[in-house]
Formats: C-alpha cells, sequence, structure tokens
C-alpha cells in the first residue's frame, strides 16, 4: 500500500493520530503531525511511496508540532521532535516541509553508523553508481535533478550511504532539494515533474522540492556498485570539462564531504578507500546542463574499459 | 509506581531479550537512546552472545550506538595520553576518576559509554603546577566570569573546566571528590594513599576498587543533573558485579565508607542498584550499611520516591505525573548538599541574573 | 640521529600512483604523503633509521640528479614534516 492509496482525510489523520509510517531506502520513519503545511507536502511528495503498516519497528519517530505559548499564535513556529526531543530551533510554520526534508536527513547522517555517510548526490545506471559530492553552492542538485530525468536513477540527492559491511551503494531516495535559480531551472528542464510549492526566507533562500521519479522509489531496494566519484561545479559561461583527479586526492576530498568518515575511524577509511579504488574518480566543471548530460551519458564504468 | 520499564527488565535480564517482539524492540531503543544507555545494552548483549540473534531492525541501532562509543573509546584514549604527556614534567601522581578510569583500566562498564569531560584527581597543594602545565599544553580556562571562578576554586572541589584550544576537549581537575562546601568530608589524603597503578600504563592511577565504587555512588546521589541518573546507576552495578567477584571486596567497600564519611551514599547506592538493576549484594553488606547510613523512615520514604521516578528514562513511555517534580526536587537537593542554603541561595540568584547562557 | 614512528602498528595505508593516504588509529587522524614520505614512514615503522640509510631505501624516487647532499635536505625536510603531523619521534638511543 502507497501514500497515495489515503485520501486526504485518511492522510490527516494517520499522521495525526497513530502516525504515519512511511519506508524510504533502508529506513522506516514514524511521522506525527497537525500542520497542513507539512500534510500537504507529504501528500504529495510522497506519493509513490510504500506505506510501513503492518511494520512494528520504525527507525525514526518525528513530530512537527506547533510550540506551546505565544508562538503558537503570534508568527506562529513549527518544532521538529526526534522522538520527542527538541533537535533543531524553531522556524516559521511555513517552513513546515523543508524543515521535515532537513529532519529526515539529520535522522540518518546522525545516526546510521552501518554506512559510510557521505554528502553527496548518487544516481545509477546499468548498476553502477555515480556519486557526486559537494559542498553548497557547487550546483549538484541541480545536476543531480537533471541526471535524474534523463535516464540515471535516482539514489540520493544529499546522502550517499556506503554499506560498510559490504561496500554496496544503498539508495535512499527520497524528494530533490532545489533552490533560488535551480527551481525554475528544473521547472522547464521537466515540466511534468512534480514540485512542492515554494517557500521563501529560509537559511537557504527560496527552496522547493522535486518529486522522486515513481522508478527510483519502486527500485529502492536495489543496491549499486560503485562506478565514479566525481566533483561537480557549476561555473557560469564555463566550457564543460572532465578531468581526471588522482585517487588519493579524491580520497582526501570525499573524506572531508563524509558525514561520519571520522566517527567510523578504521573502517571508514577502509570503506572510503573501497570505494575510491573501484572508482574512477574526477573534477566535473559546467554551465550548460544539456552538455552535461551528453558527458555522464558518455562515461563508462573503469571495470568495462579496455 | 510504574511498571518497571522494559530497558529496567532488559538491563537486569538481558539474556531474556531473546524472544522480544518488535513493537518492543521500538520502545526498548528508544528507551535505551533517551538514557544514553543504547551502546552499553550492545555490550550486554554482545556478552552474553544474543547480539547475532536479534532481529535485523533492532540489531542495527544496537550497532550504530556501538560505532559511537567505540570512537568515543578511542578519543579518550588519545587525550588521557596527551594529558599524561603534559603533566609528566610536574611529577604529580595523576588518578583518573570515572570514565577515563574506567577506559585505561580496561574495566567492563568502559564499554558502551560515550564521554564529555576527562576527570582527573591531584594533591589541592599541587593544583597550580597542574593548571599551568595543562594550560603550557594547549588548555585554556573557561568560566572567566569572576564569581564562577570563586564558585570553583573557593566552594567546589575542582579547577574550573579546562578545555584544549585545538581539540576543543574539557579536562576536570579536582582535588577532592566532594565539594568544599558540602556536609561530608571524605579525606582525598586517603584517597591518594589508596590509589592503584594501571596496568600497563606509566604514571597513572585509579582510586582503589572500594573508593571508586564510593566515588561513583556520591556522584550519582549530589549530582544535579539526573539526566544519567539511570546510566550512573549501571555504572555502579557494573562495578560492584565486577570486584564484587572477590570475596574481600564487600567488607572493604563499608569499612572504607566509615573511613571516608560515605556511609549514607553507600546505603543509597546499594539500595537502589538493587531495587532497580537487582545488583547481587551480600545480605551482610546491605545490612552493614543500613545500620551504618540508613536515614529515618520519613527521609527515606521520599528519598525512595524521589530517586525510583528520578532514575528512569526520561522517556515519554516512562513518565508518570510526577517525574518532573521528582526531577526537580532532586536538582534542589543535589545543590544544598553542595552548598549551605545561604550560599546555594546566592549561587542561584547569581546564576540567573549574570551568566543567563550557563542556565540549569 | 635515528628516527622511528611513534605507532607503528596503527598505521593503514592505501597508495594510488605517486601518493598515500595514511589512516592513524591511535589518534584517528588521516594524513595524504606524497609516496617517499610513505616510504619512509613505512621504513622508520619497521625498524628506527637515520637520514643516510633513508636515502639508500629511496634511491629510485630521488632523482639521479641530486647529489647526496641534496637528497638528504630533501629526506631531512620530510622527517620534519612527519615528526610535525606526530607520525614520527626521533629514536631513544
Amino acid at each position: 500500500m502507497k501514500v497515495s492509496d489515503l485520501n486526504p482525510a485518511q492522510l490527516q489523520q494517520r499522521l495525526q493520530e497513530a502516525g504515519l509510517r512511511i519506508r524510504t531506502g533502508p529506513f522506516v520513519t514514524r511521522v506525527h503531525t497537525s500542520l497542513a503545511a507539512a500534510a500537504e507536502g507529504i501528500g504529495l511528495l510522497y506519493a509513490d511511496y510504500p506505506l510501513a503498516e503492518d511494520e512494528d519497528f520504525a527507525d525514526f519517530h518525528i513530530r512537527l508540532a506547533l510550540p506551546d505559548g505565544l508562538r503558537r499564535w503570534l508568527r506562529p513556529q513549527v518544532l521538529f521532535l526526534y522522538d520527542g526531543t527538541r533537535t533543531f530551533k524553531p522556524l516559521p510554520v511555513d517552513q513546515a516541509f523543508p524543515m521535515f526534508e532537513w529532519g529526515m536527513n539529520w535522522c540518518v547522517s546522525s545516526h546510521a553508523h552501518s554506512y559510510l555517510i557521505i554528502h553527496a548526490a548518487v544516481l545509477e545506471k546499468h548498476g553502477h553508481a555515480v556519486i557526486l559530492p559537494a559542498p553548497p553552492g557547487s550546483g549538484k542538485s541541480t545536476l543531480c535533478a537533471a541526471l535524474s530525468q534523463r535516464g540515471w536513477r535516482l539514489l540520493s540527492d544529499e546522502l550517499a550511504l556506503i554499506r560498510v559491511a559490504d561496500g554496496c551503494v544503498i539508495p535512499l531516495p527520497r524528494p530533490i532539494s532545489l533552490k533560488n535559480a535551480s527551481i525554475d531551472i528544473m521547472r522547464h528542464y521537466a515540466p511534468d515533474a512534480v514540485f512542492s510549492r515554494k517557500v521563501s526566507d529560509t537559511m537557504k533562500g527560496t527552496v522547493a522540492h522535486m518529486q522522486a521519479p515513481a522508478d527510483s522509489v519502486a527500485r529502492a531496494s536495489e543496491w549499486a556498485r560503485p562506478g565514479w566519484v566525481i566533483f561537480p561545479r557549476y561555473e557560469a559561461g564555463a566550457d564543460t570539462h572532465l578531468t581526471a583527479l588522482p585517487k588519493a586526492h579524491a580520497f582526501m576530498r570525499a573524506a572531508d564531504n563524509a558525514f561520519n568518515y571520522s566517527l567510523l575511524g578504521e573502517r571508514g577509511f577502509a570503506s572510503l578507500a573501497g570505494l575510491i579504488e573501484a572508482s574512477s574518480c574526477h573534477d566535473f566543471v559546467y554551465s550548460k546542463l544539456d552538455e552535461a548530460i551528453d558527458v555522464f551519458n558518455n562515461l563508462r564504468p573503469a571495470a568495462l574499459l579496455p | 509506581m510504574i511498571a518497571p520499564p522494559l530497558l529496567l527488565q532488559a538491563l537486569r535480564y538481558p539474556e531474556q531479550l531473546g524472544s522480544l517482539g518488535l513493537a518492543d524492540w521500538d520502545i526498548l531503543i528508544r528507551q535505551a537512546r533517551k538514557a544514553n544507555l543504547l551502546a552499553s545494552l550492545h555490550a550486554r548483549l554482545q556478552e552474553c552472545g544474543l547480539r547475532k540473534t536479534l532481529p535485523a531492525q533492532p540489531r542495527e541501532h544496537l550497532d550504530w550506538a556501538h560505532a559511537l562509543a567505540e570512537r568515543h573509546r578511542l578519543a579518550v584514549h588519545q587525550e588521557v595520553t596527551l594529558i599524561q604527556q603534559a603533566l609528566a614534567a610536574t611529577g604529580v601522581p595523576v588518578i583518573l576518576l570515572k570514565g577515563a578510569a574506567y577506559v585505561m583500566a580496561q574495566l567492563p562498564n568502559a564499554r558502551g559509554r560515550l564521554f564529555s569531560d576527562i576527570d582527573i584527581l591531584v594533591p589541592k597543594e599541587r593544583l597550580d603546577e597542574v593548571e599551568a602545565a595543562l594550560m603550557l599544553h594547549g588548555w585554556a580556562a573557561s568560566h572567566h566570569d569572576a564569581y564562577d571562578q570563586r564558585y570553583y576554586r573557593t566552594w567546589m572541589h575542582e579547577l574550573p573546566p579546562m578545555q584544549h584550544i585545538r581539540r576543543m576537549t574539557v579536562i576536570d581537575v579536582h582535588h577532592a571528590i566532594v565539594p568544599e562546601t558540602a556536609a561530608v568530608h571524605p579525606d582525598p589524603a586517603k584517597l591518594r594513599a589508596a590509589a592503584c597503578p594501571i596496568t600497563g600504563q606509566v604514571s597513572l592511577l585509579t582510586l582503589a576498587p572500594a573508593d571508586m565504587v564510593l566515588h561513583s555512588a556520591v556522584h550519582l546521589l549530589h549530582d544535579g543533573e539526573l539526566e544519567n541518573g539511570l546510566r550512573d546507576l549501571v555504572d555502579l552495578d557494573a562495578l560492584l558485579r565486577h570486584f564484587g567477584d572477590e570475596p574481600a571486596f564487600w567488607l572493604r567497600l563499608t569499612e572504607r565508607a566509615e573511613a571516608l564519611d560515605l556511609t549514607r551514599p553507600l546505603f543509597y547506592a546499594l539500595r537502589y542498584t538493587s531495587m532497580m538493576l537487582h545488583t547481587s549484594i551480600p545480605p551482610d553488606t546491605l545490612a552493614q550499611a543500613a545500620r551504618l547510613g540508613q536515614p529515618g523512615n520519613a527521609m527515606l520514604a521520599l528519598m525512595d520516591a524521589l530517586f525510583l521516578r528520578a532514575l528512569l528514562p526520561e522517556h515519554a513511555s516512562c513518565r508518570d505525573m510526577l517525574s518532573g517534580i521528582s526531577r526537580k526536587m532532586l536538582y534542589v537537593r543535589a545543590n544544598w548538599l553542595r552548598m549551605p542554603p545561604l550560599l546555594l541561595a546566592r549561587h542561584l540568584f547569581h546564576k540567573a541574573c549574570i551568566s543567563p547562557k550557563s542556565a540549569d | 640521529m635515528k628516527w622511528q614512528a611513534i605507532s607503528p602498528q596503527s598505521l593503514h595505508m592505501r597508495a594510488w600512483g605517486e601518493e598515500v593516504v595514511v589512516y592513524d588509529a591511535r589518534t584517528g587522524d588521516t594524513h595524504l604523503l606524497a609516496l617517499a614520505a610513505a616510504r619512509i614512514l613505512a621504513a622508520i615503522g619497521h625498524s628506527p633509521a637515520n637520514v643516510s640509510s633513508l636515502a639508500q631505501t629511496l634511491t629510485d624516487l630521488l632523482p639521479d640528479q641530486n647529489s647526496q647532499e641534496q637528497a638528504h635536505e630533501q629526506i631531512e625536510a620530510m622527517l620534519a614534516e612527519l615528526a610535525g603531523i606526530s607520525l614520527i619521534t626521533p629514536a631513544k638511543p
């Protein structure tokens, strides 16, 4: 059963009472909220996601709630509660859905230490994963969104999960977050895709989320092998350029972009070394999306090269 | 009183968790995480061989907590080594306290523990030397407010916490295990005289086993913040089980409690570990501890009501109406134990008005 | 003067081309070293050594036109750096 099988009234009731249990990749999250802004975003962008109704165990327990006191009414705020504990500063209630998304990311990156978690977009084609680590402002999300619309299966737009036990790249497909100019770029690029409404004045500017393609959600249990680690950089007017990156450098930069590399200690080192060893590593500069897509579509896994 | 939460049952009898259903695992994992005991639960399940047999999802969560605790253990090792190097030239004997002691002495309760500060005990007359040596090696004083400085140096039993400027780690340098202003006065010289070297570690010491237990008892009952109350009780339980294997330990425990003026904390520690965690304590020892340290009936009833609630995990599934009030009363009580009432009022008032960022 | 690795059994290395990443399990630090520096580290991790004996193990890595003096200078510089990141220390006589 999927989220879309619930009508709005049923969805609202679940969210307010027993909680809505959604499966995203390897995780089950139980969500409680009575906020319309959050319910609306969840109903729209999580339509294709399986409900975990019969699951007795949830990995994360989240509530989006109004605070007690003045800020419930006056310029109302929303709180993110992780199993009853306030984990972040309150945000304006208008930002309830982005807060939900950021909170969901936090749940995984703060806890799931059976994975090496790299702050990166990750997509798959022919069984091989391309990992795009990037600090904010690198244009990774736009590139990720575009690739997901042109034949690449989305594994995640924010969190690359490398399973420590075996090195597999594990999907966690969720709505793709876009900011400012990228929102309209992607609306134009993918006119049939589903978008949440824009939310302005967040700490990241104006944000919106694009629904993950149904195929990527349906195939969320299909893991991928490492293929490429590519550091993207958007530069207005630049020529599209893919250059080889020495692996030791790729290692250090990927470690810099990982949430729990240091926490995992020796196993983190071994996991990342395994990933880099098995991947073709590059720097990538681009300004035109179509050219970027072409470069990616011409990638061949190192294992298959003559 | 409400039925013992799942977490208490799990800590008492981890070997019974093999048959727990997933809905109960969901609650248990969350109670344990809230009480900072998830990694300890992993350690207990590993010890009794059950970890491999658990359902995949709860096992994942236990493994996640274990990964974090292991990293902490590594960090403590490193930090203690650097502290040792910083203080080597002073020749001051350094006694490790609490978590750092458990890790370096490889005691069972080191597994699954998370750490914030490193605590050491040094002679009061060497404090200045120690402070200077630490500053030379990159630790800086915190709490620059003159009142806070005086609070720590005059009334408490420690220097203001020092933070390393590069590593951001914190060290608490104690000269006694109980504040100067408290009603009881365990003699630090006696503690230092009985301190034991750590095998394989040059110039590092821990308190003697009975003293380590008594320090843990004092900490549990005199510390203002009870968030880690159950965690501290689990520590006590682990220490008692480890040292209690040796029959002579129990007699030594009550003797030392008398010698160090800590008979009341010992009474409570043995009472609450046996009541909440079913720690097995020789009846003779319980009787002797009661003879030496049991309070009057009215006080005992009150303390039972307060502690047995406040020591429960602070999770929604463990609350009853009184729990919040219990916690608050114990906070006031703990401060009362540490400072005479007049000073306490002044301290809390000062804190409220002048240092809002360190609000309780 | 001989040098020794502080904790050779804690070191994990992976080499790609001319560069090596090193993880020190004792401190949790990760370092990026040139191949020559990594080889020095591995050598003195095996047994303490001085500059002259290290120069012999590195002949294939140091340019041919270097005089022995230049080679020793380069090795001294690398030793200083390795000491600076707490991987090595002067060996006790």
